[in-house]
């Protein structure tokens, strides 16, 4: 699968762990790219063009939330989709992310197979 | 009367290990000989229409185990201590994430904030009088979760 999927996460081991669930998705491992924050994340896009995003919201420096903001800004980058990988149950906080674009939310702890079965979803893998 | 019972904390501990790291876990009482083994510890603050916090309290052999469920591999393979205290954050994390879901409901209006590394004396870990306490076994390992309905962020997370 030519896929690239950017994970971004303030917690390492959690980027691990869900960086298992994307190869269980299909997705080689060179095509797997991390960051641990937005800020990390828009650097990322810079060089390397990401089909799809699982965005962490509450981390330092840069949260979710701000990062799609910015995201969405860049007409270059329209075609990446992002999928929220989080704790967070705000709910004007997802309708907020929604509005721009968001494609899906998966709220942790989250079992393996959903997010496998929420990126195949969204990349349109079939298994 | 505290709408999550010891019970209900317990219950989302349980399931928050067992999908995220394959943990089985069963509520038990802690002795004070065992809980002063559980000497690492993590909070997570909460806001919206009530504030409060959520604290972990384990022991490092179970960070180990719960890193080692998280990574896929076994416990003896985990040998940094930054790993375990990623681990220990985290897992205060998706509880903190549990408690203000059961709190609020689908139409939450709780925010959360960062989880920080704190002392076992930390008044939201030694406990207030309002706090309500779960006390997981894990394989043999101690795990403590303490909701504190109203807590101030008047001591700092490490």
């Amino acid at each position: 699968m030519s896929c690239n999927v950017l994970i971004v996460d303030d917690s390492p081991i959690l980027r691990k762990a869900i960086k298992k669930v994307v190869r269980l998705a299909g997705i080689e491992e060179d095509r797997i790219h991390e960051a641990g924050n937005g800020r990390e994340a828009l650097d990322v896009l810079e060089t390397v063009w990401v089909d799809l995003v699982l965005l962490d919201l509450n981390m330092p420096v840069m949260d979710g939330e701000r990062f799609v903001g910015e995201l969405r800004k860049r007409p270059d980058l329209d075609g990446v989709a992002v999928v929220v990988v989080s704790t967070e149950a705000n709910k004007d906080r997802l309708e907020r992310l929604r509005a721009l674009g968001v494609s899906d939310y998966l709220h942790k702890p989250f079992e393996p197979e959903d997010l496998c079965r929420r990126i195949a979803s969204v990349l349109g893998i079939k298994r | 009367m505290n709408p999550l019972t010891p019970d209900a904390i317990a219950a989302l501990a349980t399931t928050a290990l067992e999908r995220t790291a394959f943990m089985l876990s069963e509520q038990t009482e802690a002795s004070a000989k065992h809980l002063a083994q559980a000497t690492r510890c993590a909070v997570i603050e909460y806001r919206g229409p009530s504030a409060g916090s959520v604290g972990v309290r384990a022991t490092p052999a179970f960070l180990r185990a719960l890193a080692a469920g998280l990574l896929g591999i076994e416990p003896s393979e985990v040998t940094d201590e930054a790993s375990a205290t990623d681990a220990l954050k985290e897992l205060g994390n998706l509880l903190g994430g549990s408690v203000v879901l059961a709190l609020g409901g689908p139409d939450s209006a709780y925010s959360l904030g960062l989880p920080g590394v704190v002392d076992p004396k930390d008044p939201r870990i030694a406990g207030a009088a309002d706090a309500v306490l779960a006390t997981l076994d894990c394989e043999g390992e101690l795990l403590q979760v303490i909701w504190t309905p109203g807590a101030s962020s008047g001591a700092r997370a490490a």
